[in-house]
């Protein structure tokens, strides 16, 4: 997928500059890996947290954080923008027809719980403890996790979207990322990278309430 | 509570739609039913998941840094994505001012849902297919007049710079005169992003 390799090198620029620009220490290593690249990583990803926190540090310290149009000028006229042309910002309409087929071909097939949602739904049911902490608050209601489910099916980079407390928003992740491997996504066939959410319920029976 | 219906999600694009890097949000639901849509997906509205603004707002942020450094954001498509203002709406009250917002979409949606919204949106992409009332009848089976008054609308309420429309050569609908005409016209509506691009038949 030499796109996703284009993709991050443009990315990997853009999280260069913006450490630069505000004097964090970032060292960037060249990527090996030569299989389907979506245009980012686990690692790729958490250079970019790393940068979100060193610019809060920076925040809370009183010093500006740079970021806002520092790239701009990246996309249209660099070097690494005219070297990914040929394959995706060709002005050849047809390119761009294809591209949108493509990243649309990312939900052709979603991926699937081995077993079906019932599975999927009997299995949190059977693993997920109900936190005392949260019994005796009486806290029920939804935890929204969200995670990704990577090329070979595992359950990757699981983080919480909602949280009601109490100890509920733990337990919805250990349980999220204890999920054995999914069917993964297919893209044209392909095999993909895709994000996922799931509401975990927290509901306390009549008896627990009493 | 608004809730909507999102069949995918692509990140890192890069200039394809919309300045900077984008998140293109692909809503389900559309009004038209054009031969060969890209996103037939759309037309059903069970096949998506459904979305609060918060979740998807949680979920795009990971990408805010690179919105911020490249002046890109999410675009907003579908389906089309003007029969969710309300999503829209909301969805700008968490991210704030500084992400672009941009929508996919062919404008035939109600007058005032195009005056409601055009305060909060940074660019249009238009699929605008063909100005010939019969051929859009045609190809999309709806008429078009009323994509014809919203685009004048917005051409006349702000820079028509972030107005970019585009006109698809429509294999088995129109011919190339077609387009020629189409551009003309909207040339002289003022429409300053035009561009012209071919449908591919899967």
């Amino acid at each position: 997928m030499k796109r996703g390799k284009q993709t991050c090198k443009i990315l990997k620029e853009i999280r260069r500059q913006i450490a630069a620009e505000n004097d964090i220490k970032l060292v960037i290593e060249e990527c090996t890996y030569q299989g389907d690249c979506i245009g980012t990583c686990p690692k790729c990803e958490e250079e970019v947290r790393y940068l979100e926190r060193e610019l809060e540090k920076r925040q809370r310290m009183g010093k500006a954080a740079i970021v806002a149009g520092l790239s701009v000028g990246l996309l249209g006229t660099s070097q690494l923008a005219v070297a990914q042309q040929p394959d995706t910002l060709r002005m050849d309409t047809i390119e761009k027809v294809a591209e949108d087929v493509e990243i649309f071909g990312m939900v052709e097939e979603m991926p699937s719980f081995p077993g079906g949602e019932v599975k999927l739904v009997e299995y949190i049911a059977k693993n997920l403890n109900y936190p005392q902490e949260a019994i005796e608050k009486g806290i029920e209601g939804r935890v929204f996790v969200g995670f990704i489910i990577d090329v070979d099916g595992s359950v990757t980079d699981v983080k919480l979207l909602r949280g009601i407390g109490g100890g509920c928003d733990e337990e919805a992740i250990r349980v999220i990322k204890s999920l054995p491997k999914w069917r993964p996504a297919k893209q044209n066939g392909v095999f993909s990278r895709v994000s996922y959410q799931i509401p975990v319920n927290f509901k306390l029976d009549d008896k627990t309430k009493e | 509570m608004t809730t909507a219906k999102i069949f995918g999600i692509g990140r890192h694009r890069l200039t394809v739609d919309g300045e900077g890097v984008t998140t293109l949000v692909a809503f389900n639901g559309c009004p038209l039913r054009c031969k060969y849509c890209l996103n037939k997906t759309s037309w059903d509205m069970d096949k998506g998941r459904d979305y609060t603004p918060e979740m998807l707002f949680e979920e795009v942020k990971i990408d805010q840094l690179y919105f911020l450094a490249t002046h890109g954001g999410v675009t907003f498509g579908g389906g089309e994505p003007l029969l969710h203002k309300d999503f829209i709406k909301e969805f700008r009250a968490l991210c704030g001012p500084q992400w672009q917002i941009v929508v996919e979409t062919s404008l035939h949606v109600p007058f005032e849902t195009v005056q409601e919204m055009n305060e909060i949106l940074d660019g249009y992409i238009v699929d605008i297919k063909d100005l010939n009332p019969a051929i859009y009848l045609a190809y999309t089976g709806k008429e078009n007049p009323l994509v014809l008054k919203n685009l004048e609308w917005i051409l006349q309420h702000g820079d028509p710079k972030r107005i970019k429309v585009r006109v698809p050569h429509i294999p088995e609908y129109n011919t190339d005169e077609d387009v020629t005409k189409s551009v003309e016209r909207l040339k002289a509506m003022g429409v300053v992003e035009v561009e012209e691009f071919e449908y591919i038949i899967r």
